[in-house]
């Protein structure tokens, strides 16, 4: 079991390895668990379930990586969820919506952050896209470049 | 407008919790009254032809991939295929293990359903705020409900994870038994959390009940008719969620075919195409396609069960029975009281296997070689029998495969549900949010899976929109 010290962050890949590249944040997920970095907690999962709460309070931040079928290139940013219209499935639990029960149950705010890998191909394969493998380094360095700052942030 | 949509015509696209993509189109006569409705599935899954070529031993682990709620019971069914192609028996405590995990992918995939996704409508009332009419407003106005639920489904994640180290991509259920056994430590983690998730279910079971009581009328009209059934039992008759026998029932309850070994699921089984939907209509093959629909899932285990097998389920299944008086109940809301008896009956054996002294031997699995050409596994998914069917070459690569999943054989109860519900509460042009709200719950009765295989950010909008008998806009309402 982690101390609280050592709950730095949460990272959770979240994507289908059998369907191109929605596969893309486990991949990335797997590559950083490689890494072994102290704090650095990871977990693949092919949907943001709900009960990942209980895993993700008690980190100081929790960062999850996905593919998007929106936007372009890579994007990290904070999830902020005011005024979010929720919309709760069991398939596709947005980020947004985490937070929300998060505060609503919890009473807890979570540091939470999204990496977003824009997808181009998400049919049933097991190939990454061109535009995705290029994605992957800018995607890792912004990844390890979050994961470092994190590691050196006075704990709040 | 959707310049392919006919005039007369209201669409709901996607139905929303549920998991995939859908959408339900409800066709007006001149008089603005519902003619005839049809749900849509908009996803092509395409795993059948993307295993070809592949060893068949690959399939319990590829398989899982294609449903993030039920990936064990692919796994489960992909094995007992494999193990019929290899000609093997899974030792007594590698069946144990499975059937738990089996049983906890139930309970997380009932809890979420009930909890998550179905509570609000009746908690938070079918014609209150769509914004709120989540469990996000389940959690606001009942947070401890909320809360249990999670934990709930949580404990129904553990009962995989404790075993193999894994949530949702199960890789312990392997041909011929598991790869992994469960320790002393974990049963006893597993036993401690059990009494928390009885008193859970029975709450959830407490909450339906009470809801049935206030709101008879409504409950017991919304989708009623009637239809075959089909489910998995043991010897005597008992609901079985892991290995069993099929049995079809009639419209009237007696017994269709009783007894039936899953590998002859084709005599009884036979499928055709319908234009509108990648979904096939699945029917009894002995009746034809016409008088031969039938429905699957929890409402159809119950309807085709003696018994249950535990025995606060059994409690509540004579309550059940009692609904219909001897009949079966058809009522199509009562899915979801069916699906809470069955979580009992679940948490319950969960218990039992827990409390089996073999449950932690260390002989988990045998194994085997490519002996047969072809091999049948089924299982019961949490949302109705699963079969998978594999045929292979002389090196045991796959030459065709058949996936015969839960949805697919509810997809012409779900296009029935859609259409008595809609001529039900639609009555004219002035239709208003909870009246569509309504239509998208009975599809919700069944908790379909139709896609559940990609998730990515930005992928599940949706769209309703009501037009009127000349094809023009009347109201449209987007969420998510």
């Amino acid at each position: 079991m982690l101390s609280k010290e050592d709950k730095k962050v949460f990272v959770v890949g979240v994507g289908n390895l059998l369907r191109s590249d929605d596969g893309v944040g486990p991949l990335i997920a797997e590559k950083i668990a490689k890494k072994n970095i102290a704090g650095i907690s990871v977990i693949t999962s092919q949907l943001l379930n709900i009960e990942l709460l209980e895993d993700a309070i008690g980190y100081e931040r929790i960062l999850i990586i996905d593919a998007g079928a929106v936007g372009s290139g890579v994007v990290l940013k904070k999830i902020e969820c005011h005024g979010v219209a929720a919309q709760a499935s069991s398939h596709h639990l947005s980020p947004e919506f985490l937070l929300a029960m998060a505060q609503e149950l919890y009473e807890i705010n979570l540091n939470l952050y999204v990496c977003c890998v824009r997808g181009q191909n998400f049919d049933v394969g097991n190939i990454l896209s061109a535009s995705v493998k290029e994605l992957i380094p800018q995607a890792m360095a912004r990844v390890e470049e979050f994961l470092m700052h994190s590691q050196s942030a006075t704990t709040r | 407008m959707d310049k392919h949509l006919p005039p007369n015509t209201i669409m709901i696209s996607p139905v929303t919790r549920i998991e995939g993509h859908a959408k339900i189109t409800i066709m007006l006569d001149d008089a603005s009254q519902v003619k005839d409705a049809q749900f849509h599935v908009n996803e092509f899954r395409g795993f059948e032809k993307f295993c070809e070529g592949r060893y068949f031993t690959e399939m319990p682990a590829i398989t899982p991939r294609i449903c993030g709620i039920c990936p064990v019971s692919h796994s489960v069914a992909s094995a007992k295929a494999c193990e019929m192609i290899m000609g093997i028996t899974v030792p007594y405590t590698g069946n144990l293990l499975r059937r738990m995990i089996h049983l906890g992918q139930h309970i997380s995939s009932h809890a979420l359903s009930f909890f998550h996704l179905s509570s609000p409508d009746f908690i938070l009332g079918w014609d209150s705020d769509p914004v709120k009419r989540n469990i996000l407003g389940v959690a606001e106005k009942f947070p401890d409900l909320a809360r249990r639920g999670i934990r709930l489904r949580k404990f129904g994640q553990e009962l995989s994870e404790r075993v193999t180290g894994k949530k949702i991509h199960i890789m312990g259920i392997v041909p011929g038994g598991m790869s992994f056994p469960l320790t002393a430590e974990n049963r006893q983690a597993l036993l401690d959390w059990v009494p928390e998730a009885i008193e859970t279910t029975q709450m959830g079971i407490d909450l339906i009940k009470k809801y049935h009581q206030e709101h008879h009328q409504e409950v017991s009209t919304f989708a009623n008719f009637p239809s075959m059934y089909l489910g998995t039992v043991g010897p005597q008759g008992e609901m079985e969620l892991y290995d069993g026998k099929l049995r079809f029932i009639e419209a009237d309850g007696t017994i269709a075919a009783d007894q039936v070994d899953p590998k002859f699921y084709l005599d009884y089984i036979a499928e055709r195409v319908i234009p509108w939907s990648y979904l096939k209509y699945p029917y009894y093959k002995p009746h034809g396609y016409e008088r031969g629909f039938y429905r699957v899932g929890p409402l159809a285990r119950l309807n085709v069960a003696s018994k249950m097998k535990t025995p606060i389920a059994q409690k509540e299944f004579e309550q059940f029975k009692a609904i219909g008086q001897g009949q079966p109940v058809h009522g199509t809301f009562y899915f979801h009281y069916a699906r809470l008896i069955e979580l009992m009956q679940a948490v319950e054996e969960c218990k039992t296997i827990l409390e089996d002294s073999q449950v932690t031997q260390s002989k988990t699995q045998v194994t085997g070689r490519h002996n047969y050409w072809e091999g049948i596994g089924c299982s019961e998914a949490p949302r109705g029998t699963l079969f998978h069917h594999y045929k292979t070459d002389a090196s045991g690569k796959l030459v065709n495969i058949n996936l015969l999943i839960a949805t697919g054989q509810n997809n012409p109860a779900m296009n029935r549900s859609v259409l008595e519900v809609a001529k039900q509460y639609i009555k004219g042009k002035d239709i208003k949010e909870g009246v569509l709200n309504r239509v998208e719950a009975a599809i919700r009765c069944y908790d379909p899976c139709l896609s559940c295989s990609t998730h990515a950010i930005g992928q599940m909008p949706l769209l309703i929109e009501v037009r009127d008998h000349q094809g023009g806009l009347l109201n449209a309402i987007q969420r998510g």
